[in-house]
């Protein structure tokens, strides 16, 4: 019997390119890319989940990124400037949603936190637990943009 | 027709009133289920409530077996928008009264053919 601690690579793409598809009214499916250096995100948001599976998703943003998804989700003019309380919104709803798809296809029955917004990285843990190993990732440029989708599990967990 | 919108993300309340008020519905939104129920006591009546799961103060779950124990309520449609995928929890929900359950992310359509399944009809909406 295979125990999968990680969603696979495939089921990130298609749960992004759904989530961009329907609150981005983005045509074009998200092609995967290199990763960006760490210095290109300047916004993160997290969500941890706890149970049956014990993870942290964790999506993080360029500047101009996190401004668009704002705009687009909130349904903001493009002359429109997001106020932190808007980039907070709109990018915890987004990593609560992906966090929730992922969470839909590992072992379960499992909770998922409120979301965690920042300007930079964000700090949390999952319950318990001290190290988290990345266990999955997904970058993808939107408008030119790095944004990158990663699951943390629990070094215990993280496949070898 | 009016819709009342539970959840405690503006930005899923902002994506759901324009798709509702598109179809011609009025909205009132709250940010938990507690706030929910309150303005029900208040004496709103809506025909339908779209209800998200994961909310502080008061989740959607406990509003919904909260809005299925009072009688006052019994013709207020309830449907849950909602992360919550798992199949128990969908099981749990409508069992507790809920007529129907949207898993996030939704298209606008998806929004549209539940309500359609409703009785919700669009084809009443002044264009």
């Amino acid at each position: 019997m295979t125990i999968t601690h990680e969603p696979a690579l495939a089921d990130l793409e298609s749960i992004v390119n759904d989530c961009w598809s329907t609150f981005l009214s983005n045509v074009e499916p998200l092609e995967p890319v290199a990763p960006s250096d760490r210095s290109a995100y300047a916004w993160s948001a997290a969500i941890t989940v706890s149970g049956g599976w014990q993870a942290l998703v964790l999506m993080q943003f360029s500047d101009t990124a996190a401004k668009a998804v704002a705009q687009q989700m909130l349904g903001m003019g493009a002359d429109e400037e997001p106020v932190l309380e808007d980039l907070n919104d709109a990018l915890g709803e987004l990593v609560n949603v992906i966090g929730g798809n992922v969470k839909s296809l590992m072992p379960g029955p499992s909770q998922l936190s409120l979301p965690l917004v920042a300007q930079g990285t964000v700090s949390t843990s999952l319950p318990g637990r001290t190290e988290l190993v990345e266990a999955t990732s997904l970058d993808v440029r939107w408008l030119d943009e790095p944004v990158r989708l990663s699951i943390s599990v629990a070094s215990s967990d993280a496949s070898v | 027709m009016h819709a009342l919108i539970i959840d405690d993300s503006r930005t899923m309340r902002s994506i759901l009133r324009r798709i509702v008020t598109e179809l011609g519905f009025e909205t009132t939104e709250a940010g938990n289920g507690q706030e929910a129920l309150d303005a029900l006591e208040a004496g709103l009546v809506p025909s339908i409530c779209l209800i998200d799961w994961n909310m502080p103060l008061m989740d959607g779950y406990t509003f919904v077996t909260r809005v299925r124990a009072d009688p006052r309520w019994r013709d207020v449609t309830l449907m849950m928008v909602t992360t919550e995928s798992e199949h128990g929890q969908i099981v749990k929900a409508l069992a507790a009264g809920a007529h129907e359950y949207v898993i996030k992310p939704f298209t606008a359509d998806a929004i549209v053919d539940k309500l359609e399944l409703l009785g919700l009809t669009v084809s009443e909406v002044p264009v």
